[in-house]
């Protein structure tokens, strides 16, 4: 510090004014978390149950994943909300949002098709991941990367454990706002809340580490072209965002109860999944989990108030 | 480079702009070749490698040049094929990030041309500023530079490769969904 004696008299006591350090910080499967809060559970207790299923998109194959080099970083007029629960657990928008994306040949066979099966799990926390069946598609549609994705498959099972050979995870909220995302598009993403309707997105592609170079490069295209801000799908999800966010905001709008009761009743504890399974792929199980763990949260002072849900 | 081959060579970014600002979208794909790429990156705010900002990063965290342009991910990488695919979504009636359409305004400025490596082929450098407004009051600017390879085909100029390169780094639009 320049002129420090003569600014300051001698008197700044250095050492109390250093960077404020994290109070915890930990990784899982080369994701890193921090938080301020020294009180907060640790990081595996934090994540529970959800680390089975982070395995799924991540820990795949022998050496996990690595990144596209680069990512998109966007800014969206929208509550950061929207965009955790929509990864979180809405399965149902899909063939109407994204149905020009679909039409124009830019989807999988798995959203279009008859077969129905998958559900949306809570794993407990907050935490959210959609499924669809084992026997369904949940990749991109690039012939590169299917015919890799039906090469892999045992290995997943055998890696993984039985639990794998049940359902395919194809998206996922980390409470409250890392959300993932594995057919259409790799990508992992943080929710970064700039204000009541900004939102900021870092969002990174990633790829098996131990999967051919022509499969990363057909996982870096399928990524770029439907997700990101020129995504055929995604383009369309931030316009929808944007306009819910508009919408909730008013002052009619604001005396009125949004309705999330699709698949209320319907919801049980599977022990084999260990998390509350909806009957239906189509349901508003995690939404609900998500704004109970938030509105918990929100309410109370301290951690040691909360029970894991 | 004759006279005569600039004004050309104007004159045709400037039709391509207005089939955009037009929404000719069919008219526009037509002036790409089958094989062109269509190339968008990024930028990346980066400390250059004299920088003494940041003294806790090694060298070795550093960009060689304070002028690190691309971004390995990329923001678009068409063909043909999918540059038609991106113009059937919007006849779906159903693409909502353009249902009501942007409106748009495509200014293009600072051409240059020199010799490609064949000859019937141009470097054309470009900037583009594009005002795009949307709904009630929204509006966005993109701004950025373009370099394209032009090649003769059949009398008529078609863009052979296409790199745009847009200038922000966390992008303020909420969206890409116009084209450049």
């Amino acid at each position: 510090m320049p002129f420090i004696k003569e600014a300051y008299y001698g008197a700044l006591e250095r050492e109390k004014w250093g960077l404020i350090p994290v109070a915890q910080l930990d990784s899982y499967k080369g994701l890193v978390f921090a938080t301020f809060d020294p009180e907060a559970p640790p990081l595996r207790e934090y994540l529970g149950e959800m680390t089975a299923y982070l395995d799924l998109f991540f820990d795949r194959q022998e050496g996990g994943i690595e990144v596209v080099g680069g990512l998109h970083k966007w800014i969206m007029p929208c509550n950061w909300k929207l965009p955790a629960e929509n990864f979180a657990g809405d399965g149902y928008h899909v063939t109407w949002s994204h149905v020009s994306a679909i039409r124009a040949g830019f989807g999988g066979d798995f959203r279009v098709g008859a077969d129905h099966t998958g559900t949306a799990l809570s794993p407990g926390n907050g935490h959210c991941v959609m499924t669809v069946g084992s026997n369904m598609i949940a990749d991109p549609p690039a012939p590169e990367i299917q015919a890799y994705e039906e090469k892999i498959w045992p290995d997943i099972v055998k890696r993984l454990g039985p639990r794998a050979a049940t359902m395919k995870p194809v998206a996922g909220t980390v409470f409250p706002n890392f959300s993932m995302l594995k057919p259409t598009s790799r990508t992992f993403r943080v929710w970064h809340a700039r204000g009541p309707e900004k939102t900021e997105v870092w969002a990174w592609v990633y790829v098996d580490k131990a999967a051919p170079p022509e499969v990363k490069e057909a996982n870096r295209l399928a990524a770029l072209r439907v997700f990101g801000p020129a995504g055929v799908f995604e383009q369309d999800d931030m316009d929808n965002w944007q306009a819910c966010t508009q919408t909730g905001r008013g002052v009619v709008a604001r005396r009125h109860p949004l309705n999330y009761e699709m698949g209320l009743g319907h919801d049980r504890y599977d022990d084999a999944l260990k998390a509350v399974s909806s009957e239906y792929r189509f349901s508003e199980n995690n939404h609900r989990h998500f704004y109970q763990r938030w509105a918990q949260l929100m309410a109370a002072e301290k951690w040691a108030e909360l029970k894991h849900a | 480079m004759r006279d005569e081959l600039l004004r050309d060579v104007e004159q045709f970014l400037y039709r391509e702009a207005r089939m955009l600002d037009e929404r000719r979208f069919h008219e526009w794909l037509e002036l790409f070749t089958d094989d062109v790429r269509y190339w968008m990156v990024g930028r990346i705010s980066r400390y250059p490698r004299w920088s003494k900002a940041i003294t806790v990063l090694g060298p070795d965290r550093r960009a060689e040049t304070d002028l690190d342009l691309e971004e390995e991910l990329g923001i678009l990488d068409e063909t043909k094929v999918t540059l038609e695919g991106r113009v059937a979504r919007l006849e779906t009636g159903m693409a909502w990030a353009e249902d009501p359409p942007s409106r748009t305004r495509h200014l293009i400025t600072n051409i240059e041309v020199e010799p490609g490596e064949t000859a019937p082929e141009l470097k054309v450098y470009s900037n583009f500023l594009i005002y795009r407004t949307r709904a009630e009051s929204e509006q966005d600017f993109y701004v950025g530079a373009r370099q394209d390879l032009l090649r003769r085909v059949d009398g008529a100029w078609k863009i052979a490769h296409r790199k745009v390169v847009l200038d922000q780094n966390v992008l303020l639009p909420k969206n890409v969904s116009v084209f450049f």
